[in-house]
């Protein structure tokens, strides 16, 4: 295995993302973070930060574009 | 959390607002469409729908991949389930009760002629050879005695036709179909008087496809359909309240976008608008979007999930009326998650669909 793989993710780049991957509530950024967790990979962290990126630009520039009812609505 | 188990469906949390989605019984009278590729969550949003309906209203589910019998685990008391190939007794030329024969007689012959595509000639022989054993059995006069289906292709055979004629090859047509039914399961079919289908109406009942061949299970679930709305229209018992609730996959065995034109509209589509007089709902499910324009149109809840093509992305779009950003979020969707369009409330929404305690 490449020796540079074997570096572990800073702990604090760690909660950072976990923060983001909460706040955007994405099933997929949620998972992938648990695989990091579990192997604590710099190459899947990387791409997180990449997808973590992209989305984040993303939402910003084109905002969620579904309504969101509250429940009274639905009584 | 406002409590409206009594008179709603759960179906979810919205994404977004975290709100509770609810769905008023009484609308499901309005149909429901729910569109999405294998493995996305449509099976498990009908279990929670029909896990809620189970015991206050009939619910009639029609099953092609043994997914519904899983929830006898969970309703043991408030299910059946029947293998039609198996298990199930029922003589499609029997009347429902408050039908009249000649009514059903015109609904069966043109349901039969559709499924397996027959026209105008040999449907008319369906029709008259039909009218003649309904004479001779006296169901006409009330008698509770009524031909088989095995019957009805032997009074095919004795047709006494000039050989070469038209007639012969409408005859030809009609008896090929009928015989390729009876040879593949003659004990369904060689049925004269079957189970009490008015006993099963009120009751939540699995009826399974599989062992049948692909066309015979589309007669199948075309034959209880017709069933069930010619009985609750002649009946005529009418109201805002839900009484049935039928369900079935591959919804375009029934509403087929390739219509034929020379057998005219279907019956099915005026039923459909039809059929929420009379209390009676459907939710139609497919993997894909090329369906009759009668369920998009009579579809009250629209539930998209990501879809194989673009071309069926693109009708479903148009369908639910999502606008270009809302299309392409399809395929992003989440595990669990799905486009809802709730007409009632002129809503789009992202509905988050929990996991069923059976998965």
């Amino acid at each position: 295995m490449d020796s540079k793989n074997n570096h572990p993710v800073p702990v604090m780049a760690l909660i950072e993302m976990a923060r983001q991957a909460k706040a955007l509530n994405d099933p997929y950024v949620q998972r992938t973070l648990m695989a990091l967790a579990v192997t604590n990979n710099p190459g899947l962290a990387s791409a997180l930060q990449m997808k973590l990126g992209l989305r984040a630009v993303i939402e910003m520039l084109d905002p969620f574009p579904f309504d969101a009812p509250e429940e009274e609505e639905f009584a | 959390m406002l409590n409206l188990f009594d008179t709603h469906v759960l179906l979810g949390k919205v994404k977004g607002s975290g709100a509770p989605a609810w769905y008023p019984m009484t609308e499901l009278t309005k149909h429901a469409l729910f569109l999405g590729a294998t493995g996305y969550g449509k099976t498990t949003l009908l279990y929670w729908i029909l896990s809620q309906l189970f015991g206050k209203v009939g619910v009639w589910m029609f099953d092609r991949k043994e997914d519904f019998r899983h929830l006898l685990r969970l309703f043991p008391d408030k299910l059946l389930v029947f293998n039609l190939a198996e298990d199930f007794r029922c003589n499609p030329l029997e009347p429902p009760p408050y039908v009249k024969p000649a009514r059903w007689l015109e609904i069966f012959v043109d349901m039969f002629c559709r499924v397996n595509n027959l026209l105008d000639g040999s449907k008319s022989m369906l029709l008259t050879t039909m009218a003649e054993l309904y004479e001779r059995y006296k169901v006409y006069a009330g008698s509770r005695n009524y031909p088989s289906f095995l019957e009805l292709c032997e009074a095919l055979k004795k047709l006494e036709l000039a050989r070469g004629s038209r007639s012969t090859g409408f005859r030809d047509s009609l008896v090929t179909r009928l015989d390729s039914y009876i040879a593949t399961n003659k004990r369904l079919y060689d049925c004269c008087a079957g189970f009490d289908i008015e006993g099963l109406i009120a009751k939540s009942v699995v009826f399974e496809l599989t062992g049948l061949i692909e066309f015979q299970a589309n007669f199948w679930i075309n034959l209880l359909l017709y069933w069930v709305f010619a009985y609750r229209i002649a009946k005529k018992e009418r109201g805002n309240r839900l009484l049935n609730l039928v369900v079935f996959d591959e919804a375009k065995s029934v509403f087929s976008p390739f219509e034929n034109p020379a057998l005219g509209f279907p019956p099915i589509t005026y039923m459909v608008s039809m059929l929420r007089e009379f209390c009676v709902g459907i939710i139609a499910s497919d993997q894909m979007a090329q369906l009759s324009n009668a369920i998009f149109a009579n579809s009250q809840l629209k539930v998209l999930w990501p879809l194989g093509s673009g071309e069926d992305r693109l009708k479903a779009a148009r369908a639910m009326g999502l606008s270009a950003e809302q299309a392409a979020y399809t395929q992003s969707l989440g595990l669990g998650e799905a486009i809802v369009s709730h007409q009632r409330i002129g809503k789009i929404f992202v509905l988050q669909i929990p996991k069923f305690p059976l998965e």
